[in-house]
């Protein structure tokens, strides 16, 4: 082999390794790039939009009605957007000493979306896992979620919630979740 | 001159003549003999097909003596009349259209091909023996092509019929079936449910509907190869379903509900039921059938419910206590440790040996150690036994440590009960039915049809809420929180006067010291016990 042809062939090698570099570059680039968007997919809100009042449904120890608080959320065009501004707010917990949270600890709104009037409010498994338990804790949670959507949002109808994508039984071992909810007052005192 | 032209003419004839005489010979060579195969063998005969204009086709008389059918033969008008049980069948020869004539009913039909005369022999296309003659017979034809054998088979059909029923609340399709049969639903767009039944052979005249209620726009079946199919089209996308297989006879049960879960859809439900209407001619019968069964159900319904309210004299012999979670589920924990699980059972317990010993009833714990059964489970044991009475005892929680006091809850229904559909639906599922249900078959069955029955005994329930709340109040010095009403699991599904008795707030401290002395849980337990008396006296009066 002369030295000419070694040459050459160092020259198509070092071309090849040049495009593979190149080529797995620009992959690397598209992947992180897709990560990037990835995590910006749900603009929920831009803050330099108007903002508005909504009322968070919160529990109280004393009773079972609820304990409402005001909070400011942004007016994003879209309304399901206010709706999880309005849950996130709800997860972070009442201001209120007489107030008590409703939502327990850890719990991720996953994802909420409405269709045709039809709420479904997607949570993270610590809705369920982290749940004090009880009947009254247990409506209190139901009630307070669905009550903030409902008496916030007049396109939402009714409320299904969901743990980790699926419709389940219950939150903890009481009341049955496995149909939409409508109202809150589903725990009435008949006294 | 003239004679010359004369000749070229009869000549040029002659050499056309020739010519359609090759062409007719070329298209009519291809025949071939078949088999008939009637009712599985019983029955072997001979046919010949020929192919013409790449169609198959089959001599009238052939057809006639296989079917059994009269024949007559009009030749001034080319008209065949075949007569074939209580059918009456027109064809002209070179026509599609044909007329169909049943119980002085006409109907004009559409075939796919015309009869035709070929070689001097009435012949009438395959497709109109597989389509039309197999509907009319009531048999199965099938079409081998490999061994060249046509099939003829007693159609049994097992999918027989379809009734669609509005009801205010939703709308429910029964489809009866004629033994225990496997189906899926499948939702392959959003707006219709495809029931796909394996090996069903569906009579798919009246496996239809065309209801066009709130929530349904029609009902139809198909034979897709060895399946039977039935499209159920919504009206809204967001329509849900439920369905279950009932025995005795068999049916699959299908509940459609509106998007908005139990509420009320349909706004103009009618009480007059029937709604199934065949397009064909055999229209008028299914209607009168169908009417005549509504009137049937009606009349069987009044019975069961003047049986109902006759039944006055009930006994509270059979009672289930459901001590609440258990083994992975420890229900709420005290500030201090102190699990729900273990003190409901330690109140159940006690309650237990309280009514066995004094009362002498049968006294049945849905779980009696530290084990998880699950909420399906606690009520199909109290449903199973048929308990008179059903009691789930837990302890409560709050978010915050300051909430104290008992509390006693029984079922909301959470939907308006239209008192027809229930006296329907109470039909549809008798308590034999209930019961043959295995346990982990429980969870599919119709949620509505569980809020309806509940709904039966929801003033007897709220009855021993008050008597119990009462007595935990006497015998308690903690706060009385009241009776309440929620959509509890374990309550949808008894059939039977049930309550859920939160007895204390594990999760205060005061309250959870309380619940860890005997002599506390010994107060609840009596409490729940002398509800149980007062309860039994009243029921029993
Ligand atoms: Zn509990």
């Amino acid at each position: 082999m002369d030295f000419e042809e070694m040459m050459k062939n160092k020259f198509t090698i070092s071309i090849v390794i040049i495009i593979i570099i190149a080529g797995a570059f620009a992959v690397y680039k598209f992947m992180t790039k897709r990560d990037e968007s990835k995590t910006d997919s749900y603009p929920i809100y831009t803050k330099n939009e108007e903002i508005i009042n909504i009322t968070l449904y919160f529990g109280s120890e004393d009773s079972d009605e609820f304990i409402i608080e005001s909070r400011e959320i942004y007016k994003t065009k879209l309304s399901v957007n206010q709706a999880k501004q309005a849950i996130l707010k709800l997860i972070e917990g009442p201001n209120n000493e007489n107030a008590s949270p409703v939502i327990p600890k850890d719990t991720k709104l996953r994802e909420l979306y409405v269709e045709n009037g039809h709420a479904y409010i997607d949570f993270s498994k610590e809705i369920s896992e982290n749940h004090p338990g009880g009947s009254k804790a247990e409506s209190a949670t139901i009630g307070s979620i669905v009550n903030t959507l409902i008496k916030n949002f007049s396109d939402i109808k009714d409320v299904q919630i969901l743990v980790e994508g699926k419709v389940i039984d219950t939150l903890a071992g009481h009341i049955d979740i496995r149909q939409p909810f409508k109202e809150t007052a589903e725990i009435k005192n008949k006294d | 001159m003239e004679q010359f032209i004369i000749d070229v003419k009869k000549r040029s004839n002659i050499i056309i003549y020739v010519i359609f005489m090759i062409l007719a010979f070329v298209t009519l060579t291809k025949a071939y003999e078949i088999t008939i195969s009637i009712d599985e063998g019983h029955f072997i005969d001979h046919a010949e097909i020929e192919e013409y204009d790449n169609k198959e086709y089959i001599s009238i008389d052939d057809v006639v003596r296989v079917f059994r059918m009269v024949k007559y033969w009009h030749p001034n008008n080319q008209k065949l009349v075949l007569e074939y049980e209580k059918y009456s069948i027109e064809m002209i020869i070179d026509n599609t259209q044909i007329i169909v004539e049943k119980d002085n009913n006409k109907k004009i039909i559409e075939i796919n091909d015309p009869p035709l005369i070929i070689n001097g022999k009435i012949m009438v296309p395959m497709t109109f023996v597989y389509n039309n003659i197999a509907s009319m017979a009531g048999k199965k034809i099938l079409w081998d092509q490999k061994t060249k054998t046509l099939k003829v088979n007693k159609f049994v059909y097992n999918i027989t019929n379809l009734r669609a029923q509005t009801y205010k609340n939703f709308t429910r399709i029964a489809i009866d079936i004629a033994k225990e049969m496997e189906y899926r639903i499948e939702k392959q767009i959003s707006t219709r449910l495809s029931v796909i039944i394996p090996g069903g052979i569906a009579d798919t005249l009246k496996c239809k509907s065309e209801i066009n209620d709130a929530l349904i726009k029609e009902i139809i079946s198909f034979q897709n190869k060895d399946d039977a199919v039935i499209y159920i089209d919504f009206k809204d996308k967001a329509s849900t379903y439920k369905s279950f297989l009932l025995t005795n006879p068999y049916r699959i049960v299908i509940d459609i509900s509106g998007g908005e879960g139990i509420k009320v859809k349909n706004e103009k439900y009618e009480t007059t039921l029937p709604v199934v209407k065949a397009k064909d001619f055999n229209t008028t019968s299914i209607q009168v059938k169908e009417v005549k069964e509504v009137k049937e159900e009606k009349q069987k319904i009044s019975s069961i419910s003047g049986g109902k309210q006759e039944e006055t004299n009930k006994k509270i012999s059979i009672i289930v206590l459901d001590p609440g979670h258990g083994g992975k589920d420890p229900g709420a924990i005290g500030p201090s440790g102190l699990k729900e699980k273990d003190v409901v059972l330690k109140i159940a317990k006690e309650l237990k040996n309280l009514l066995v010993k004094h009362l002498g009833t049968r006294v049945i714990l849905t779980r009696e150690g530290d084990y998880f059964v699950s909420l399906e489970g606690r009520t199909h044991t109290a449903n199973f036994n048929h308990a008179d009475l059903f009691i789930s005892i837990h302890t409560n929680a709050s978010f915050k440590a300051r909430s104290q006091g008992f509390e006693v809850f029984y079922f909301a229904a959470g939907m308006n009960i239209d008192p027809y559909a229930l006296a329907v639906v109470m039909k549809e599922n008798s308590v034999m039915q209930m019961e043959e249900k295995k346990s982990l078959q429980m969870s599919d069955i119709d949620i509505i049809v569980y809020d309806i029955l509940q709904t039966e005994y929801v003033k007897e329930s709220k009855n021993f809420a008050a008597i119990a709340q009462r007595a935990l109040d006497q015998k308690l010095d903690n706060r009385n929180r009241g009776i309440k009403q929620g959509p509890f699991f374990v309550l949808r599904n008894a059939r039977m006067p049930s309550v859920l008795v939160e007895a204390s707030f594990i999760t205060n401290r005061k309250d959870e010291e309380n619940l860890k002395s005997n002599e506390y849980i010994s107060k609840i337990a009596r409490a729940l016990y002398d509800s149980v008396i007062k309860y039994k006296k009243d029921v029993e009066r």
